[in-house]
């Protein structure tokens, strides 16, 4: 049957992620070789846990970015989200209440940035850029007789500090995330209209695609994600000071990036965003190792973003017809 | 002779697009160069105006051999192309659009002033009204060519590379823009025009030269050329009937308007369409064809009037709601408004859909699979692989896709407008077919059209737009006097 078989012909996908994950493998032989400590399993285990709090909200950043939007807010979520855990546990609170608290603070200021985007009419990089410095303003004010601390209840350190088969929790939870995040964009219509949207919203309206529910759902999606890392964050650092999460923005965006999501939206990858995060750990880790200054990574980060894209455009230019 | 490019070759990653191609130019010629999407025109023409160079081949311009390494280099040497528009800087002025390459000094500083007196003096020798201090981004696409007319006029290049210039002009534009094309001529000038409108190569053009996938077909005079002859020649195909046989509408109304008005573009509209009918609607840019569209899919809200849908009143909201009530809208601007461009054809052909190929809450991907190759297949599509990003398909072949979406979501109205703007006629042709098997299917197809005979080959009735009224209605008999309704 010619059907079937133009079926099964186009059944094989390319894999996108080829070239990155290359960059990611090569990275990893060559810190294996350098250091004799890279690859113990402590160490192992530590560049996962120093990873998945950035992966968590690159994920939500590319989700951001493939529907043609940016996110500069989530730094100051991840703080005040897991501020606002803290405050509720060491004030008394039911831990599971503290954590849904944080949760919803999350998501509440994802919210609140996808109505100001999509109601108003602003840009995503002004609203969300204003929201960085309100919320951040929000948890200087809670923050102003010392940082939030007393919260360090076992059952709640565990969910950072504990094991699960050998991988830490919060690396168990990621995998968790991953799987749900990777079945909502690739096999359901809000990831397909995510991509849609972020390759021409004027076509996606006319198509019936309902753009705003879904630009709303994205940036709630992100804040949620960062949220859940600022959660975790202070789960495993028992205090929250007034400057926890600044800069995650830029370190999830460059997450995103290298592991292939375009920034004029339209296309992205979950498991680019993994690949991503596990490199930017890799150089902090690697540094570390090799007692090397940490203001190289400034550096060595700037010019992995540059390789990637680069990358990216030269395989995709050579699929190009004029 | 002025130009001749011999023995050209070109490939992209190893697919040859020119093969051993071989084009002329005389002084004070308008040349058409013709075929298919695909067929290796706008190649040719991005070789000689220096976007990219040519694998092999000699270019000859006035018995000199050149080579240009940019566009820049081109345009030194007195080759002109005029884009749609997309070399306009649109938060510049008319004025200092058309003056970019010299503007006009006074004490070193730019002199506004007279260059919008050159511009407006510029217009009035066109014979066209625009506001010169205007800014490009305000200007609508046709106003935007005029200005790019104006810039071509007070040039000096010997060779001006048209492509498909006419396609957004209505009809006063079209006129001085064919006297532009005329006046070149008589001061010696010579014009390449790319084109897929036989009727303007006939009328318009001197010689023609044709393509077909890569490979010089045939250069003749235009003068004893019959349309039948210059369509086997483009499509290789001796037997291409473009237009199929009608079908006889069903005496069933599917889409009752009545008194529709959406000031001040449109008044007291009232139509039927019947089931198994395609309906055309044609009138001048600015008769509110496209308006009516609009409306009618909820995109632009009505102030008053109705809608029935198979007898029952309906309100639609926005086109999320029209797509639900199984109305689909092909725009007449498909870069723009109808592709998404980063995915691939799958996704683009189920956009419209996906909540009818879903199992729980996952998309079903199997099925999603099958009604794509369906389609494909039923559409005639060419393409590498069903994931192969849509941009890298010819401009037919994306048109059929977005026909083709309308399609898989089960639309029993479709709205069309301009469904064939710049396209081949082979891809023509597959589009009026699957039209047709629409319509003997029953459902109802809006086709709004300002091609006098894409709507005479169509359809059975002809509503005739001006100033946002329906001032006639035409029978098949009537339609030879379509032309004369509109002016």
């Amino acid at each position: 049957m010619i059907k079937k078989h133009i079926i099964e012909k186009n059944t094989v996908k390319k894999f996108d992620e080829l070239g990155i994950l290359i960059v990611m493998i090569a990275l990893f032989i060559f810190l294996s070789i350098a250091s004799p400590f890279f690859l113990k399993i402590e160490n192992i285990q530590n560049l996962l846990l120093q990873s998945v709090f950035v992966m968590l909200v690159g994920f939500g950043m590319m989700f951001v970015l493939t529907i043609g939007g940016i996110d500069l807010s989530v730094g100051s979520i991840l703080g005040y989200s897991g501020a606002v855990t803290g405050m509720i546990i060491a004030s008394g609170g039911n831990i599971f209440l503290g954590i849904l608290a944080g949760l919803g603070t999350g998501a509440a200021f994802g919210l609140a940035n996808g109505l100001l985007i999509t109601k108003l009419k602003i840009a995503p990089f002004l609203v969300t850029f204003a929201m960085q410095s309100v919320v951040r303003g929000i948890l200087l004010l809670s923050t102003t007789n010392g940082a939030v601390s007393g919260f360090a209840a076992e059952e709640f350190t565990y969910l950072a500090q504990g094991y699960f088969l050998g991988l830490p929790i919060p690396v168990v939870i990621t995998v968790i995330v991953f799987v749900i995040l990777l079945f909502l964009f690739k096999f359901t219509s809000f990831g397909r209209n995510v991509t849609a949207i972020g390759s021409n919203r004027e076509a996606s309206f006319l198509s019936g695609v309902s753009c705003d529910k879904i630009t709303i759902g994205v940036y709630m999606l992100s804040g949620l994600l960062a949220a859940l890392s600022g959660i975790l964050l202070a789960a495993r650092l028992t205090a929250v000071q007034s400057e926890m999460g600044s800069g995650y923005e830029m370190d999830a965006i460059a997450a995103a990036v290298i592991g292939g999501t375009s920034m004029a939206g339209g296309k992205g990858s979950i498991i680019g965003a993994i690949i991503g995060a596990v490199i930017l750990g890799m150089i902090s880790n690697g540094l570390d190792l090799l007692s090397v200054n940490q203001f190289y990574r400034q550096i060595i980060v700037g010019a992995i973003i540059i390789i990637a894209v680069a990358l990216e455009r030269f395989t995709s230019l050579k699929k190009e017809r004029v | 002779m002025l130009l001749a490019m011999n023995h050209i070759n070109k490939s992209f990653s190893g697919n040859p697009v020119l093969k051993n191609v071989v084009f002329e130019l005389e002084n004070a010629e308008i040349h058409a160069l013709v075929g298919l999407n695909g067929a290796g025109k706008s190649t040719l023409v991005n070789i000689l105006s220096g976007v990219f160079p040519a694998d092999s081949g000699i270019i000859i311009l006035d018995g000199r051999r050149i080579a240009f390494e940019s566009p820049r280099e081109a345009l030194a040497a007195g080759i002109f192309t005029v884009y749609q528009a997309t070399n306009l800087l649109p938060d510049l002025t008319v004025a200092e659009n058309i003056f970019l390459n010299g503007m006009q000094k006074k004490h070193g500083l730019i002199d506004h002033k007279k260059m919008e007196e050159d511009a407006r003096a510029q217009f009035e020798r066109m014979g066209y009204k625009l506001e010169a201090a205007k800014k490009i981004k305000e200007l609508s696409i046709s106003e935007r060519y005029m200005v790019s007319t104006a810039r071509a006029y007070l040039s000096n290049a010997r060779i001006f590379i048209l492509d498909e210039p006419m396609i957004n002009l209505a009809a006063a534009e079209k006129e001085i823009f064919v006297r532009f094309m005329k006046e070149m001529r008589a001061q010696g000038r010579s014009i390449i025009y790319i084109t897929h409108n036989i009727g303007e190569v006939l009328s318009l053009c001197d010689r023609v030269t044709v393509l077909r996938d890569g490979k010089n077909v045939a250069v003749c005079s235009t003068e004893s050329l019959s349309e039948n002859r210059l369509s086997y020649l483009i499509s290789g195909n001796e037997s291409l009937r473009l237009y199929p046989p009608k079908t006889a509408r069903e005496d069933k109304i599917l889409l009752e308007i009545s008194h529709l008005s959406l000031e001040p573009v449109l008044h007291d509209i009232s139509f039927r369409l019947y089931a198994g009918e395609i309906l055309g609607i044609t009138g001048l840019t600015g008769s509110g064809r496209t308006a009516l569209i609009k409306t009618i899919f909820g995109e632009f809200e009505k102030d008053s009037g109705c809608l029935k849908l198979r007898g029952e009143e309906l309100e639609l909201k926005n086109a999320t709601d029209a797509v639900n009530h199984g109305f689909g809208y092909v725009n007449e601007n498909r870069m723009d408004a109808g592709l998404f461009l980063d995915m691939g054809v799958a996704a683009n052909l189920t956009i419209s859909a996906l909540e009818d190929i879903r199992r729980g809450i996952f998309l079903d991907l199997r099925q999603e699979m099958e009604e794509v190759v369906d389609q494909s297949i039923e559409l005639n599509l060419k393409m590498d692989s069903l994931h192969q990003e849509i941009r890298f398909l010819s401009g037919g072949n994306q048109q059929k896709v977005m026909v083709g979406r309308s399609l898989i979501s089960n639309a029993s109205i479709l709205l069309l407008d301009e469904p064939t703007k710049g396209i081949d006629i082979v891809s023509r042709s597959e589009i009026y077919i699957v039209m047709n098997e629409l319509a003997a299917a029953g459902k109802g197809i809006i086709l709004v059209s300002a091609d006098m005979d894409e709507l005479a080959g169509l359809c059975d009735r002809v509503l005739v737009l001006k100033n946002g009224r329906i001032t006639a209605e035409l029978q098949e008999k009537e339609f030879s006097c379509l032309a004369d309704m509109l002016a």
